[in-house]
């Protein structure tokens, strides 16, 4: 790796690379912290917009529904995840296994507009009062094919024996899966969690086909205010926005790098 | 062995799918044995081992361990416990937790547990490494912990799955001695799964061949070498030359072989009927040079190949008439034939047997 240098052309084309993916992302932060009520107008460098969120009710209320809705639809994506994913990995070769394996994909790349007109049909089908529960339960249907192909990757590459190993020594099947299994899983089932969690935070389509009157998310909030003029407050919410789904990402990468033992070793 | 049966296999059969894993093995171990299951990969040892320590159940026949039947019995619920291949420790546990983990399930109080952890340690000359995680450690203590968080649960037989496949040569040969050490000490049945047949022969108190799912035979590393039951076991075990011929003659001991070529010799032998094929199987250590011009039973003509000096002895490659490749090992003090010399071979009809 060393090796190798960084030939201008290469610097160039990184730089050109990054500017292009972050350099909206950055405009938003840099604009968080101006003082002026425009946008587009730099007037000096303020936090008075950061100040300002906390006095901000509707925004606040906005946050406190958010919270409680990724928190809710990451628990139970993150358990219908991973025993969806113990099912597959584990369950041998039963009827239909290739196609609900196939199955995990569609959530990934059907466009969210579908989903969320599914969804709608579904509850209004069900005569299902929109509010917070339906947003969860339209967060859990995105969120539990990530997790379920994080937690399949690792259980993939699970030493069965080590559960052998457990029964040998006299633990029960659920002894063995509490004791051994998921302890060695938990940085994969972990990042599932984190990832379910962030989904559901950034999430504003399905959220706007399955929320109702007293269920605005955060993002449905950011959206509305943005649609009559970008203040910095919008900024600032975005940039915190931006800044807890980095932090995810990150603590995401690290559980996934995390050799079972390696990181406990120390 | 006249000691008591301590586990005892019968006609017990495993298929998965199609293929039979296990063809109708019956075995008896005797308490306190070291027993070792020996043959290539897929023979089906390690299937067997597995049922024994309940991961697989046989289709057909029972496994009795003091009398009681296995089968049906989950692994957790038999008094017995298995050393894995890769060792299988827990990673996120240290090497303390690796090794009381059966402990607190054992119906032991907490001195009791303690103790035997202290004991185990020692044992297993673990001091100092109580803290240490299983990836902090070397291959060698890798192994010790595997072994003594097995034998933590004092079980009646200890299963090892090549418990010595992932150490490299010198430390597999100290390894040996210390296990067939410990077993004597402890007295605990031990039941080794292996291949390497050097490690079968130097530890086993007995040996279990097996092929394609069928144990072929069974008996102490000296019955199998001296007395193969086929041509697979003498091959299998040790080396061998097993020269091709047609059974002339049966006494009550001995039987005449004619070899393609016309020569005749005699072997021992336990089956055969003339006009049978079979081969005589002669080790290298009992094939000795011969002066060609003095007659006598048992002469084999031949010309060397290859030859090298072994410091106790001489080894030599040598073509018979037949165009079979024939391997001896003759003792120092004999003088080292020339490549291309013609020599004639000489053995003790005692020494061969006839193998089918």
């Amino acid at each position: 790796m060393s090796a190798a240098r960084l030939s201008p052309l290469n610097v160039t084309a990184l730089a050109l690379g990054l500017a292009f993916l972050y350099g909206p992302i950055l405009l938003v932060v840099v604009f968080s912290f101006n003082a002026s009520r425009l946008a587009t107008v730099w007037a000096g460098f303020s936090t008075g917009a950061y100040r300002g969120l906390l006095d901000n009710a509707a925004l606040m209320s906005a946050l406190w529904t958010s919270l409680r809705i990724a928190l809710v639809s990451a628990c139970v994506a993150t358990v219908l995840g991973t025993l969806a994913a113990l099912a597959l990995v584990r369950g041998g070769r039963f009827l239909g296994r290739g196609m609900f394996t196939g199955l995990l994909y569609v959530p990934l790349v059907l466009p969210e507009v579908v989903t969320g007109l599914s969804l709608l049909l579904l509850f209004v089908a069900l005569d299902l009062g929109r509010g917070t529960v339906t947003v969860a339960i339209a967060h859990v249907t995105l969120a539990m094919s990530f997790v379920t192909l994080v937690v399949q990757a690792r259980l993939i590459g699970f030493d069965r024996s080590l559960e052998e190993a457990a029964r040998d020594l006299g633990a029960s099947p659920l002894q063995a899966f509490f004791g051994v299994t998921l302890p060695i899983i938990a940085p994969a089932v972990g990042a599932g969690f984190l990832l379910a969690f962030t989904l559901s935070l950034d999430d504003l389509v399905l959220a706007s086909f399955a929320s109702g009157p007293g269920s605005t998310t955060l993002p449905m909030y950011v959206f509305g205010q943005a649609r009559r003029g970008v203040t910095p407050e919008i900024n600032a919410v975005s940039s915190l926005l931006i800044a807890a789904v980095a932090l995810t990402l990150v603590t995401v990468t690290l559980l996934m790098k995390r050799r079972a033992g390696a990181s406990l070793a120390r | 062995m006249d000691s008591k049966t301590i586990i005892r296999i019968q006609t017990v059969t495993k298929r998965f799918g199609p293929a039979v894993a296990v063809r109708n093995v019956s075995l008896d171990l005797a308490e306190g044995e070291f027993f070792c299951l020996l043959g290539p990969s897929g023979c089906g040892k390690s299937t067997l081992m597995r049922m024994i320590a309940g991961f697989e159940e046989p289709d057909e026949g029972r496994i009795e361990l003091d009398g009681a039947d296995l089968v049906g019995t989950p692994p957790e619920r038999r008094p017995l416990n298995m050393m894995f291949q890769s060792y299988a420790l827990f990673p996120h546990m240290t090497v303390s937790g690796n090794i009381a983990y059966g402990l607190r399930r054992g119906g032991l109080d907490k001195a009791e547990q303690a103790a035997r952890l202290a004991e185990m340690i020692r044992i297993a000359r673990l001091d100092g490494f109580e803290t240490r995680y299983p990836a902090q450690l070397s291959g060698g203590q890798r192994q010790r912990v595997a072994l003594a968080r097995a034998l933590a649960r004092r079980p009646r037989v200890l299963l090892l799955d090549e418990p010595l496949g992932a150490l490299d040569r010198s430390l597999r040969e100290s390894t040996q001695a210390e296990l067939k050490e410990l077993q004597a000490r402890l007295g605990t049945t031990f039941v080794m799964v292996t291949h390497d047949q050097d490690e079968a022969m130097s530890l086993a108190d007995r040996i279990g061949i097996m092929q394609a799912g069928s144990l072929i035979q069974a008996g102490s590393p000296r019955e199998v070498y001296e007395r193969p039951a086929s041509r697979f076991v003498a091959g299998f075990i040790g080396a061998a030359n097993l020269i091709e011929g047609t059974i002339i003659r049966r006494e009550p001991v001995f039987a005449r072989i004619a070899l393609a070529d016309g020569t005749e010799i005699e072997a021992r032998a336990e089956t055969g009927e003339p006009g049978d094929a079979v081969a005589v199987m002669v080790r290298p250590e009992h094939l000795s040079l011969a002066a060609g011009d003095v007659p006598g039973p048992n002469r084999l003509a031949a010309t060397v190949t290859a030859t090298a000096f072994l410091g106790d002895g001489v080894s030599i490659r040598a073509r018979l008439a037949s165009g079979q490749d024939i391997r001896v090992l003759a003792h120092g003090g004999a003088p080292e034939p020339l490549r291309g010399e013609a020599i004639t071979l000489a053995f003790a009809a005692d020494a061969a047997r006839v193998v089918t």
